[in-house]
């Protein structure tokens, strides 16, 4: 569903107001991309207080970035889960490519009817966070924008600097291997 | 790799049927054709739909709330040396704080601080007042103080409106935006804070509506479109703390969202308050596509620039229809300051 759809104000509109500072504006976007945001950091990084922290950086560099903004045929969210790849990135590199390191408690919130299913649903994520962390970085990466950011195939691949062609290929050899990890600790 | 032309095929069949998923749509007509590859196919996208829905995590409020504070901030900010040594991000905290400190100490001395806890907007000691409260939220020790902090600060703007107003000075949209901005700020931090701290401010911005429509009434046609939006502002304010508060009790109504009014909701000042200043507003003025335009209007008898603040028990409905107490709460993006989003 998108913005026209429900009457809601467009990215272009909101970034407008943002580029001027306004708080309405800035506060919109915060509001409409810091989940996705969020769910993208954890994936790529797979533990929450990191995660939490690359997404502030994110939105931080949005508010110092967002004047140089320019409307070049690629869509908002694109260049703004681009700040979040560079990022990611620029946060590995900074602590020497640490991999994940996370509790059961570290774990994010995930809604849950009972103590039993949040238990299960924390081992779960646990399980698929861990696996993730072995897949090739540009697997991760198509995963992370794929199902953390819920952006298309074209965004990944703008994100990316891919073709659409490969950015398919790489999601379904990221699913292939995935797989294959969680059945294997399924075996154990 | 190099892939069979049936390799090539799951491929396809599972890219396509996955984009199927995500826009909500049938996978059946994707796999009728391939009925040999549909059971693979289907295992796999069984598969992807699981790690979708397990990657559905959600942030934490308070992690989200801190940040959003954060950036509000970043935004507020002039891009200088004291800014950035004020609002302190980048900084490491003990210097920041160690500058705040000597910073407020100076002021004290040459009596600036004292002097500016009056100025309004424009004055020359305004600056000094707008970083003093800034010292104040940076130095504080707890949540619940910095929150204490934040709805003083949100207070601090309401009045200056007032006076402004009151001198037949006008009232610019960067004085609405900083009290937009600031009750923002409060927000943020109360809705993590004590439930406390939510009914004050939810009582300062009820204040605000009180203020800005007495205002309104006599002010002169200049500051009028600058005191609607600061209406809208606060009565956006009034929603989000009122609903923060509903979540901040600790039995949930059920079927309650907070984003949906019922009795016992602080009654609309959208159709008296914020859209009865009729003859001055202008095209586009900030009600006509934001919070005023988007919610039922409040009773027709309450006068212009008014609100109503009937208590609830003797709340009768109005004759435009609005049970009394009641929002109409059109969502916007989630937490959008619903009438600023259309400014001009």
């Amino acid at each position: 569903m998108t913005a026209a759809d429900t009457n809601q104000p467009t990215d272009e509109e909101l970034v407008e107001l943002a580029r001027r500072r306004e708080p309405g504006g800035l506060n919109a976007l915060y509001e409409r991309y810091y989940d996705r945001m969020f769910r993208f950091t954890y994936t790529r990084l797979g533990n929450r207080q990191d995660a939490e922290d690359v997404t502030q950086e994110v939105f931080l560099k949005m508010v110092d970035k967002i004047g140089s903004f320019k409307w070049q045929g690629v869509p908002f969210a694109a260049w703004l889960f681009k700040v979040g790849h560079n990022s990611v990135t620029d946060f590995y590199r900074k602590s020497n490519a640490r991999g994940p390191q996370t509790t059961l408690e570290d774990l994010p919130i995930i809604a849950s009817d009972s103590p039993e299913d949040a238990v299960v649903n924390k081992l779960v994520l646990e399980a698929v966070n861990k696996n993730i962390q072995r897949l090739t970085p540009a697997q991760q990466q198509v995963l992370a924008l794929r199902f953390g950011a819920d952006l298309s195939v074209l965004d990944t691949a703008r994100i990316l600097n891919k073709a659409e062609g490969t950015v398919k290929a790489t999601q379904f050899q990221a699913f292939q291997a995935l797989r294959k990890l969680m059945a294997n600790e399924g075996q154990r | 790799m190099n892939q069979t032309p049936q390799d090539r095929l799951v491929e396809e069949l599972f890219n396509a049927g996955l984009d199927a998923l995500i826009r909500g749509e049938s996978i059946e007509p994707i796999l009728a054709p391939h009925p040999q590859h549909a059971v693979t196919v289907r295992s796999m996208l069984q598969f992807a739909t699981n790690l979708r829905s397990v990657l559905e995590v959600a942030p934490n409020p308070t992690a989200r709330a801190a940040t959003r504070y954060q950036v509000m901030a970043r935004a507020q900010k002039p891009r200088r040396f004291w800014g950035s040594l004020v609002s302190g991000w980048g900084l490491p905290r003990t210097i920041t704080a160690a500058a705040l400190i000597a910073a407020l100490l100076l002021g004290t001395t040459s009596g600036a601080v004292a002097v500016s806890a009056n100025a309004l907007p424009g004055d020359p000691l305004y600056l000094v007042k707008t970083q003093v409260e800034d010292i104040q939220l940076a130095l504080a020790f707890t949540e619940d103080q910095k929150a204490e902090f934040a709805i003083n600060r949100a207070a601090n703007r309401t009045t200056e409106i007032a006076g402004l107003a009151a001198q037949g000075k006008p009232v610019s949209a960067e004085t609405i935006a900083r009290l937009a901005s600031h009750t923002s700020f409060a927000l943020a931090l109360a809705e993590s804070a004590k439930a406390t701290n939510i009914q004050r401010l939810l009582s300062i911005t009820e204040r605000q509506l009180e203020v800005l429509a007495q205002v309104a009434a006599s002010a002169p046609p200049a500051a009028l479109p600058g005191l609607e939006r600061a209406l809208e502002a606060g009565q956006q304010g009034r929603d989000r703390a009122f609903a923060a508060l509903e979540r901040a009790k600790p039995a949930a109504t059920p079927g309650g969202s907070s984003e949906q009014a019922g009795p016992g909701q602080p009654n609309s000042a959208g159709g008296g308050a914020a859209g009865d200043l009729g003859p001055t507003r202008g095209p586009g003025a900030g009600g006509q596509n934001g919070a005023a335009a988007s919610r039922t209007p409040g009773p027709a008898g309450t006068p212009p620039g008014q609100v109503d603040r009937t208590p609830e028990a003797s709340r009768t409905p109005g004759p435009a229809g609005t049970p009394p107490g009641q929002v109409d709460r059109t969502p916007g993006p989630a937490g959008t300051p619903s009438g600023q989003t259309n400014r001009p």
